[in-house]
Protein backbone atom coordinates (compact mmCIF):
# COMPACT_ATOMS: atom_id res chain seq x y z
CA UNK A 1 0.00 0.00 0.00
CA UNK A 2 1.64 3.55 -0.84
CA UNK A 3 1.49 5.85 2.23
CA UNK A 4 -0.80 8.84 1.26
CA UNK A 5 -0.52 12.62 3.11
CA UNK A 6 -3.35 11.69 5.72
CA UNK A 7 -3.78 14.93 6.77
CA UNK A 8 -5.14 15.86 3.11
CA UNK A 9 -8.97 16.50 3.46
CA UNK A 10 -11.46 16.02 0.71
CA UNK A 11 -11.81 14.34 -2.84
CA UNK A 12 -8.70 13.92 -5.28
CA UNK A 13 -9.22 12.66 -8.44
CA UNK A 14 -6.15 11.88 -10.65
CA UNK A 15 -5.26 11.35 -13.99
CA UNK A 16 -8.55 9.71 -14.85
CA UNK A 17 -9.32 8.59 -18.23
CA UNK A 18 -12.17 6.90 -19.23
CA UNK A 19 -13.66 5.22 -22.62
CA UNK A 20 -17.05 4.22 -23.67
CA UNK A 21 -17.38 1.92 -26.16
CA UNK A 22 -13.64 2.25 -27.55
CA UNK A 23 -14.49 5.97 -27.56
CA UNK A 24 -12.23 8.10 -25.14
CA UNK A 25 -14.20 10.16 -23.20
CA UNK A 26 -12.01 12.13 -21.19
CA UNK A 27 -8.16 11.40 -20.57
CA UNK A 28 -5.72 12.37 -17.65
CA UNK A 29 -8.06 14.33 -16.03
CA UNK A 30 -7.29 15.65 -12.46
CA UNK A 31 -9.16 18.05 -10.21
CA UNK A 32 -9.40 18.27 -6.23
CA UNK A 33 -12.75 19.14 -3.98
CA UNK A 34 -11.99 20.42 -0.57
CA UNK A 35 -15.14 20.24 1.81
CA UNK A 36 -17.04 23.38 1.53
CA UNK A 37 -17.17 23.34 -2.18
CA UNK A 38 -19.63 22.37 -4.86
CA UNK A 39 -18.06 21.09 -8.33
CA UNK A 40 -20.06 21.85 -10.94
CA UNK A 41 -19.13 19.22 -14.30
CA UNK A 42 -20.17 21.16 -17.56
CA UNK A 43 -20.15 19.47 -21.15
CA UNK A 44 -22.40 18.49 -24.06
CA UNK A 45 -24.67 15.65 -24.31
CA UNK A 46 -21.84 12.48 -24.62
CA UNK A 47 -19.39 14.35 -23.24
CA UNK A 48 -19.04 11.96 -20.31
CA UNK A 49 -20.65 13.56 -17.12
CA UNK A 50 -22.76 10.94 -16.07
CA UNK A 51 -19.73 8.19 -16.88
CA UNK A 52 -17.41 10.63 -14.17
CA UNK A 53 -20.07 10.53 -11.94
CA UNK A 54 -20.32 7.15 -12.06
CA UNK A 55 -16.88 6.30 -12.20
CA UNK A 56 -16.00 8.35 -9.11
CA UNK A 57 -19.00 6.89 -6.92
CA UNK A 58 -17.25 3.44 -7.82
CA UNK A 59 -20.37 1.98 -9.79
CA UNK A 60 -18.16 2.12 -12.68
CA UNK A 61 -14.32 1.28 -13.47
CA UNK A 62 -11.78 3.70 -15.44
CA UNK A 63 -9.24 2.46 -17.72
CA UNK A 64 -6.40 4.31 -15.51
CA UNK A 65 -6.25 7.02 -12.92
CA UNK A 66 -7.37 7.07 -8.66
CA UNK A 67 -9.54 8.59 -6.62
CA UNK A 68 -9.35 9.12 -2.69
CA UNK A 69 -10.93 11.04 -0.23
CA UNK A 70 -9.24 12.43 2.37
CA UNK A 71 -6.18 10.58 1.25
CA UNK A 72 -8.02 6.95 1.33
CA UNK A 73 -8.26 4.83 -2.00
CA UNK A 74 -11.76 4.85 -2.62
CA UNK A 75 -11.58 1.18 -4.06
CA UNK A 76 -9.33 -0.10 -1.29
CA UNK A 77 -11.87 1.08 1.56
CA UNK A 78 -15.37 0.63 -0.38
CA UNK A 79 -17.04 0.27 2.75
CA UNK A 80 -16.19 3.46 4.45
CA UNK A 81 -16.35 5.31 1.61
CA UNK A 82 -19.78 4.36 0.33
CA UNK A 83 -20.65 5.46 4.33
CA UNK A 84 -19.61 8.76 3.22
CA UNK A 85 -21.21 8.96 -0.06
CA UNK A 86 -24.93 9.90 -1.33
CA UNK A 87 -25.58 8.97 -5.04
CA UNK A 88 -29.10 10.32 -6.96
CA UNK A 89 -28.46 8.96 -10.45
CA UNK A 90 -31.20 9.50 -13.40
CA UNK A 91 -32.84 6.35 -12.08
CA UNK A 92 -34.64 7.59 -8.73
CA UNK A 93 -33.79 4.74 -6.95
CA UNK A 94 -37.44 4.18 -5.88
CA UNK A 95 -40.05 1.31 -5.58
CA UNK A 96 -43.05 2.14 -6.96
CA UNK A 97 -44.98 -0.33 -5.42
CA UNK A 98 -43.79 0.85 -2.13
CA UNK A 99 -45.68 4.14 -0.27
CA UNK A 100 -43.33 7.10 0.05
CA UNK A 101 -42.40 6.17 3.91
CA UNK A 102 -41.62 2.61 3.41
CA UNK A 103 -39.15 3.74 0.21
CA UNK A 104 -37.16 6.19 2.53
CA UNK A 105 -37.33 3.48 5.48
CA UNK A 106 -35.78 0.68 2.61
CA UNK A 107 -33.26 3.14 1.87
CA UNK A 108 -32.13 4.49 5.42
CA UNK A 109 -31.84 0.56 6.30
CA UNK A 110 -29.00 0.38 4.10
CA UNK A 111 -27.21 2.58 6.07
CA UNK A 112 -27.18 3.20 9.65
CA UNK A 113 -31.15 4.03 10.26
CA UNK A 114 -33.17 6.91 10.90
CA UNK A 115 -36.30 6.82 13.48
CA UNK A 116 -39.73 7.40 11.71
CA UNK A 117 -39.72 10.91 12.97
CA UNK A 118 -36.69 11.90 10.92
CA UNK A 119 -38.18 10.60 8.09
CA UNK A 120 -41.30 12.11 8.74
CA UNK A 121 -39.92 15.61 8.90
CA UNK A 122 -37.69 15.46 5.73
CA UNK A 123 -40.98 14.19 4.09
CA UNK A 124 -42.98 17.33 5.45
CA UNK A 125 -39.60 19.60 4.39
CA UNK A 126 -39.75 18.32 0.99
CA UNK A 127 -43.18 19.09 0.14
CA UNK A 128 -44.88 15.81 0.67
CA UNK A 129 -46.37 16.29 3.62
CA UNK A 130 -49.81 14.26 3.39
CA UNK A 131 -47.96 11.86 0.66
CA UNK A 132 -46.69 9.95 2.87
CA UNK A 133 -48.57 6.75 2.72
CA UNK A 134 -49.17 6.90 -0.88
CA UNK A 135 -48.08 4.67 -3.13
CA UNK A 136 -44.90 6.14 -5.25
CA UNK A 137 -47.11 5.16 -8.51
CA UNK A 138 -49.66 7.35 -7.74
CA UNK A 139 -46.88 10.40 -7.22
CA UNK A 140 -45.78 12.49 -10.38
CA UNK A 141 -42.56 12.24 -11.55
CA UNK A 142 -41.13 15.50 -10.08
CA UNK A 143 -42.86 14.02 -6.49
CA UNK A 144 -41.12 10.95 -6.86
CA UNK A 145 -37.68 13.02 -7.56
CA UNK A 146 -38.69 14.93 -4.03
CA UNK A 147 -38.67 11.52 -2.46
CA UNK A 148 -35.10 10.66 -3.88
CA UNK A 149 -34.12 14.07 -2.28
CA UNK A 150 -35.28 12.84 1.05
CA UNK A 151 -33.31 9.99 0.66
CA UNK A 152 -30.23 12.50 -0.27
CA UNK A 153 -30.90 14.62 3.17
CA UNK A 154 -31.47 11.42 5.77
CA UNK A 155 -28.39 9.80 4.25
CA UNK A 156 -26.16 12.02 6.06
CA UNK A 157 -23.26 11.58 4.02
CA UNK A 158 -20.57 14.59 2.96
CA UNK A 159 -20.24 13.95 -0.28
CA UNK A 160 -23.21 13.98 -2.35
CA UNK A 161 -22.91 13.43 -5.95
CA UNK A 162 -25.58 14.08 -7.85
CA UNK A 163 -26.44 13.17 -11.74
CA UNK A 164 -29.19 16.11 -13.44
CA UNK A 165 -30.98 16.17 -10.18
CA UNK A 166 -33.38 19.41 -11.52
CA UNK A 167 -34.88 16.77 -13.78
CA UNK A 168 -38.57 17.00 -13.26
CA UNK A 169 -38.83 19.52 -10.42
CA UNK A 170 -40.17 22.86 -10.67
CA UNK A 171 -39.00 26.13 -10.06
CA UNK A 172 -40.15 26.06 -6.29
CA UNK A 173 -38.34 22.37 -5.78
CA UNK A 174 -35.32 23.75 -7.43
CA UNK A 175 -35.07 26.50 -5.48
CA UNK A 176 -35.18 24.24 -2.05
CA UNK A 177 -33.14 21.70 -3.72
CA UNK A 178 -30.17 24.40 -4.33
CA UNK A 179 -31.13 26.01 -0.87
CA UNK A 180 -30.32 22.76 0.65
CA UNK A 181 -27.21 21.87 -1.38
CA UNK A 182 -25.79 25.48 -0.03
CA UNK A 183 -26.92 24.52 3.50
CA UNK A 184 -24.71 21.26 3.13
CA UNK A 185 -21.92 22.73 1.57
CA UNK A 186 -21.59 25.18 4.55
CA UNK A 187 -21.50 22.73 6.75
CA UNK A 188 -18.76 21.19 5.51
CA UNK A 189 -20.12 19.24 2.64
CA UNK A 190 -18.85 18.26 -1.09
CA UNK A 191 -21.09 18.46 -3.72
CA UNK A 192 -20.82 17.00 -7.28
CA UNK A 193 -23.41 17.59 -9.75
CA UNK A 194 -24.07 17.74 -13.63
CA UNK A 195 -26.82 19.77 -14.83
CA UNK A 196 -27.75 22.27 -17.70
CA UNK A 197 -29.18 24.82 -15.83
CA UNK A 198 -27.10 27.64 -14.33
CA UNK A 199 -26.28 27.34 -10.49
CA UNK A 200 -26.26 30.53 -8.78
CA UNK A 201 -25.66 30.45 -4.73
CA UNK A 202 -24.05 32.73 -2.20
CA UNK A 203 -21.26 32.68 -0.41
CA UNK A 204 -20.08 29.08 -1.57
CA UNK A 205 -17.08 28.32 -3.58
CA UNK A 206 -18.78 26.73 -7.02
CA UNK A 207 -16.01 25.36 -9.31
CA UNK A 208 -16.56 24.44 -12.68
CA UNK A 209 -15.14 21.51 -15.07
CA UNK A 210 -15.70 21.34 -18.34
CA UNK A 211 -15.52 17.94 -20.22
CA UNK A 212 -14.45 18.44 -23.92
CA UNK A 213 -17.37 18.08 -26.13
CA UNK A 214 -18.06 14.65 -27.66
CA UNK A 215 -16.28 13.24 -30.93
CA UNK A 216 -19.33 13.87 -33.57
CA UNK A 217 -19.69 17.91 -32.56
CA UNK A 218 -15.75 18.37 -32.69
CA UNK A 219 -15.27 16.87 -36.55
CA UNK B 1 -25.37 -5.55 9.31
CA UNK B 2 -28.11 -8.75 10.53
CA UNK B 3 -30.40 -5.00 10.56
CA UNK B 4 -30.18 -4.60 7.02
CA UNK B 5 -30.08 -8.16 6.24
CA UNK B 6 -33.60 -8.62 7.80
CA UNK B 7 -35.06 -5.68 6.90
CA UNK B 8 -34.01 -6.02 2.68
CA UNK B 9 -35.30 -9.16 3.44
CA UNK B 10 -38.99 -7.95 5.02
CA UNK B 11 -38.85 -5.76 1.67
CA UNK B 12 -38.50 -8.01 -0.65
CA UNK B 13 -41.46 -9.96 0.54
CA UNK B 14 -43.60 -7.15 1.30
CA UNK B 15 -43.06 -6.28 -2.53
CA UNK B 16 -44.14 -9.83 -3.27
CA UNK B 17 -47.00 -9.67 -1.61
CA UNK B 18 -48.41 -6.70 -3.90
CA UNK B 19 -47.51 -8.23 -6.51
CA UNK B 20 -49.16 -11.33 -5.92
CA UNK B 21 -48.48 -13.02 -9.29
CA UNK B 22 -44.67 -13.02 -8.16
CA UNK B 23 -45.89 -15.77 -5.78
CA UNK B 24 -48.26 -17.22 -7.73
CA UNK B 25 -47.35 -17.49 -10.85
CA UNK B 26 -44.24 -20.27 -10.48
CA UNK B 27 -46.94 -22.11 -8.06
CA UNK B 28 -49.05 -22.14 -10.95
CA UNK B 29 -46.57 -23.20 -13.86
CA UNK B 30 -45.31 -26.13 -11.38
CA UNK B 31 -49.10 -27.12 -10.72
CA UNK B 32 -50.09 -26.75 -14.22
CA UNK B 33 -46.94 -28.94 -16.06
CA UNK B 34 -47.21 -31.56 -13.36
CA UNK B 35 -50.83 -32.12 -13.52
CA UNK B 36 -50.62 -32.30 -17.77
CA UNK B 37 -48.63 -35.24 -18.12
CA UNK B 38 -51.38 -37.75 -16.21
CA UNK B 39 -53.79 -36.04 -19.18
CA UNK B 40 -51.28 -36.29 -21.54
CA UNK B 41 -49.24 -40.02 -21.25
CA UNK B 42 -51.51 -42.14 -19.57
CA UNK B 43 -53.28 -42.13 -16.26
CA UNK B 44 -51.96 -45.50 -15.12
CA UNK B 45 -50.69 -46.10 -11.67
CA UNK B 46 -47.60 -48.17 -12.76
CA UNK B 47 -46.83 -45.39 -15.67
CA UNK B 48 -47.21 -42.39 -13.66
CA UNK B 49 -45.27 -43.58 -10.29
CA UNK B 50 -42.14 -44.65 -12.78
CA UNK B 51 -42.14 -41.30 -14.10
CA UNK B 52 -43.59 -38.96 -11.92
CA UNK B 53 -40.12 -38.03 -9.42
CA UNK B 54 -38.30 -37.09 -12.46
CA UNK B 55 -41.42 -34.88 -13.89
CA UNK B 56 -41.79 -33.00 -10.50
CA UNK B 57 -38.40 -32.38 -9.84
CA UNK B 58 -38.24 -30.92 -13.65
CA UNK B 59 -41.70 -28.55 -13.75
CA UNK B 60 -39.96 -27.16 -10.04
CA UNK B 61 -36.75 -26.46 -12.00
CA UNK B 62 -38.32 -25.03 -14.69
CA UNK B 63 -40.53 -22.66 -12.55
CA UNK B 64 -37.60 -21.66 -10.14
CA UNK B 65 -35.52 -20.40 -13.58
CA UNK B 66 -38.61 -18.97 -14.78
CA UNK B 67 -39.10 -16.85 -11.70
CA UNK B 68 -35.25 -15.94 -11.43
CA UNK B 69 -36.27 -12.66 -13.72
CA UNK B 70 -37.74 -11.66 -10.63
CA UNK B 71 -34.64 -11.44 -8.73
CA UNK B 72 -32.77 -8.47 -9.91
CA UNK B 73 -34.94 -6.97 -12.52
CA UNK B 74 -36.86 -4.46 -11.35
CA UNK B 75 -34.45 -3.23 -8.38
CA UNK B 76 -32.11 -2.83 -11.61
CA UNK B 77 -34.88 -0.73 -13.04
CA UNK B 78 -35.69 1.20 -11.02
CA UNK B 79 -32.24 2.26 -9.82
CA UNK B 80 -32.63 0.61 -6.18
CA UNK B 81 -29.87 -1.91 -7.19
CA UNK B 82 -26.92 0.91 -7.43
CA UNK B 83 -28.42 2.42 -4.32
CA UNK B 84 -27.45 -1.16 -3.10
CA UNK B 85 -23.96 -1.21 -4.67
CA UNK B 86 -23.25 1.76 -2.97
CA UNK B 87 -24.26 0.58 1.13
CA UNK B 88 -21.74 0.49 3.29
CA UNK B 89 -22.70 -3.25 3.87
CA UNK B 90 -21.18 -6.28 2.38
CA UNK B 91 -23.04 -6.60 -0.67
CA UNK B 92 -22.94 -10.00 -1.18
CA UNK B 93 -25.27 -10.04 2.41
CA UNK B 94 -27.75 -7.84 0.90
CA UNK B 95 -27.70 -9.80 -1.78
CA UNK B 96 -28.12 -13.21 -0.04
CA UNK B 97 -31.19 -11.38 1.84
CA UNK B 98 -32.49 -10.93 -1.61
CA UNK B 99 -31.56 -15.05 -2.67
CA UNK B 100 -33.46 -15.75 0.48
CA UNK B 101 -36.34 -13.59 -0.06
CA UNK B 102 -36.35 -15.28 -3.47
CA UNK B 103 -36.42 -18.71 -1.72
CA UNK B 104 -39.37 -18.18 0.18
CA UNK B 105 -41.51 -16.63 -2.84
CA UNK B 106 -41.07 -19.06 -5.50
CA UNK B 107 -39.54 -22.54 -3.75
CA UNK B 108 -41.27 -22.67 -0.42
CA UNK B 109 -44.74 -22.63 -2.08
CA UNK B 110 -43.68 -25.46 -4.32
CA UNK B 111 -42.61 -27.34 -1.16
CA UNK B 112 -46.20 -26.92 0.19
CA UNK B 113 -48.04 -28.37 -2.50
CA UNK B 114 -45.26 -30.91 -3.84
CA UNK B 115 -47.63 -33.55 -1.58
CA UNK B 116 -50.57 -33.02 -3.32
CA UNK B 117 -48.87 -33.43 -6.77
CA UNK B 118 -47.09 -36.65 -5.46
CA UNK B 119 -50.28 -37.97 -4.87
CA UNK B 120 -51.51 -37.52 -8.21
CA UNK B 121 -48.52 -39.03 -9.88
CA UNK B 122 -48.95 -41.78 -7.25
CA UNK B 123 -45.88 -41.64 -4.97
CA UNK B 124 -45.92 -43.69 -2.44
CA UNK B 125 -45.84 -41.89 1.17
CA UNK B 126 -41.68 -42.50 1.73
CA UNK B 127 -41.15 -41.06 -1.59
CA UNK B 128 -43.53 -38.33 -1.02
CA UNK B 129 -41.18 -38.14 2.42
CA UNK B 130 -38.14 -38.10 0.16
CA UNK B 131 -39.75 -35.52 -2.45
CA UNK B 132 -39.85 -32.77 0.18
CA UNK B 133 -36.87 -33.32 1.63
CA UNK B 134 -34.84 -33.06 -1.72
CA UNK B 135 -36.92 -30.07 -3.07
CA UNK B 136 -36.20 -28.75 0.65
CA UNK B 137 -32.36 -29.08 0.24
CA UNK B 138 -32.51 -28.52 -3.63
CA UNK B 139 -34.54 -25.66 -4.43
CA UNK B 140 -32.93 -23.03 -2.04
CA UNK B 141 -29.37 -24.45 -4.84
CA UNK B 142 -31.55 -23.33 -7.48
CA UNK B 143 -32.32 -19.62 -6.18
CA UNK B 144 -28.77 -19.55 -5.07
CA UNK B 145 -27.01 -20.75 -8.56
CA UNK B 146 -29.68 -18.97 -10.35
CA UNK B 147 -28.82 -15.77 -8.91
CA UNK B 148 -25.04 -15.65 -10.45
CA UNK B 149 -26.28 -16.20 -13.45
CA UNK B 150 -29.37 -13.46 -13.42
CA UNK B 151 -26.55 -11.24 -11.81
CA UNK B 152 -24.54 -11.76 -15.14
CA UNK B 153 -27.22 -10.89 -17.39
CA UNK B 154 -29.51 -8.23 -15.62
CA UNK B 155 -28.18 -5.28 -17.81
CA UNK B 156 -28.99 -7.05 -20.84
CA UNK B 157 -32.10 -6.63 -22.37
CA UNK B 158 -33.25 -10.14 -23.71
CA UNK B 159 -31.05 -12.02 -21.43
CA UNK B 160 -33.40 -15.03 -21.17
CA UNK B 161 -31.92 -17.61 -23.69
CA UNK B 162 -28.35 -16.72 -22.09
CA UNK B 163 -29.35 -17.39 -18.75
CA UNK B 164 -30.60 -20.58 -19.26
CA UNK B 165 -27.50 -21.52 -20.92
CA UNK B 166 -25.34 -20.10 -17.73
CA UNK B 167 -27.71 -21.67 -15.10
CA UNK B 168 -29.41 -25.32 -16.53
CA UNK B 169 -25.67 -26.98 -16.45
CA UNK B 170 -25.31 -26.19 -13.18
CA UNK B 171 -28.70 -27.00 -11.96
CA UNK B 172 -28.43 -30.79 -13.74
CA UNK B 173 -26.62 -32.34 -10.68
CA UNK B 174 -29.60 -31.37 -8.50
CA UNK B 175 -32.04 -32.80 -10.99
CA UNK B 176 -30.18 -36.06 -11.40
CA UNK B 177 -29.62 -36.94 -7.33
CA UNK B 178 -32.99 -35.49 -6.53
CA UNK B 179 -35.27 -37.46 -8.97
CA UNK B 180 -32.59 -40.50 -8.67
CA UNK B 181 -33.36 -40.14 -4.72
CA UNK B 182 -37.14 -40.30 -4.92
CA UNK B 183 -36.84 -43.25 -7.19
CA UNK B 184 -34.59 -45.13 -5.30
CA UNK B 185 -37.16 -44.03 -2.18
CA UNK B 186 -40.42 -45.95 -3.87
CA UNK B 187 -38.23 -48.90 -4.86
CA UNK B 188 -37.00 -49.26 -0.89
CA UNK B 189 -33.21 -48.49 -1.31
CA UNK B 190 -31.52 -46.09 1.01
CA UNK B 191 -30.93 -42.46 -0.22
CA UNK B 192 -28.31 -41.33 2.52
CA UNK B 193 -26.22 -40.60 -0.53
CA UNK B 194 -27.74 -38.48 -2.20
CA UNK B 195 -29.20 -36.12 0.24
CA UNK B 196 -25.19 -35.78 1.79
CA UNK B 197 -24.39 -35.17 -1.79
CA UNK B 198 -27.19 -32.47 -2.46
CA UNK B 199 -26.50 -30.90 1.82
CA UNK B 200 -23.09 -30.81 0.17
CA UNK B 201 -23.90 -28.83 -2.89
CA UNK B 202 -26.29 -26.46 -0.60
CA UNK B 203 -23.45 -25.92 1.62
CA UNK B 204 -21.20 -24.79 -1.28
CA UNK B 205 -23.90 -22.75 -2.86
CA UNK B 206 -24.74 -20.84 0.23
CA UNK B 207 -21.14 -19.90 1.24
CA UNK B 208 -19.81 -19.14 -2.16
CA UNK B 209 -22.76 -18.03 -4.28
CA UNK B 210 -23.66 -14.52 -2.68
CA UNK B 211 -19.98 -13.53 -3.25
CA UNK B 212 -20.40 -14.08 -7.01
CA UNK B 213 -23.27 -12.82 -7.31
CA UNK B 214 -22.12 -10.00 -5.75
CA UNK B 215 -18.64 -9.89 -7.88
CA UNK B 216 -21.41 -9.78 -11.10
CA UNK B 217 -23.45 -7.63 -10.20
CA UNK B 218 -20.67 -5.35 -9.60
CA UNK B 219 -19.02 -5.84 -13.50
CA UNK B 220 -22.83 -5.81 -14.90
CA UNK B 221 -23.53 -2.43 -13.39
CA UNK B 222 -20.77 -0.83 -14.83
Amino acid sequence: MTINNQSEQGLSVQHLTCERGYRELFNNLSFQLSPGEILHIKGENGAGKTSLLRIIAGLALPVCGEITLDGYNTRKYRSEYNEKLAFMGHKAGIKLELTAVENIRSHCDLASGRSQQQIMDTLEKVGLYGFEEMYCNQLSAGQKRRVALAQIILSQTRLWILDEPFTSLDVIAVDFFLELIQEHVCQGGMVLLTTHQEVTLKNCTIKYLQLPAGRFSSS
Amino acid sequence: MYKAFFNLLKRDLRLAFRHKSEILNPLFFFVIVVTLFPLGISPEKQMLAEIGPGIIWVAALLAAMLSLDSLFRSDFEDGTLELMLLSEYPLSVLILAKIVAHWLITGFPIIIFSPLLGTVMFLSNDAIETLMITLLLGTPILSLIGAIGMALVVALKRGGMLLSLLVLPLYIPVLIFSSNAVGSSMAGLSISGQLYFLAAFLLFSLTLAPVAASAALRVSLE
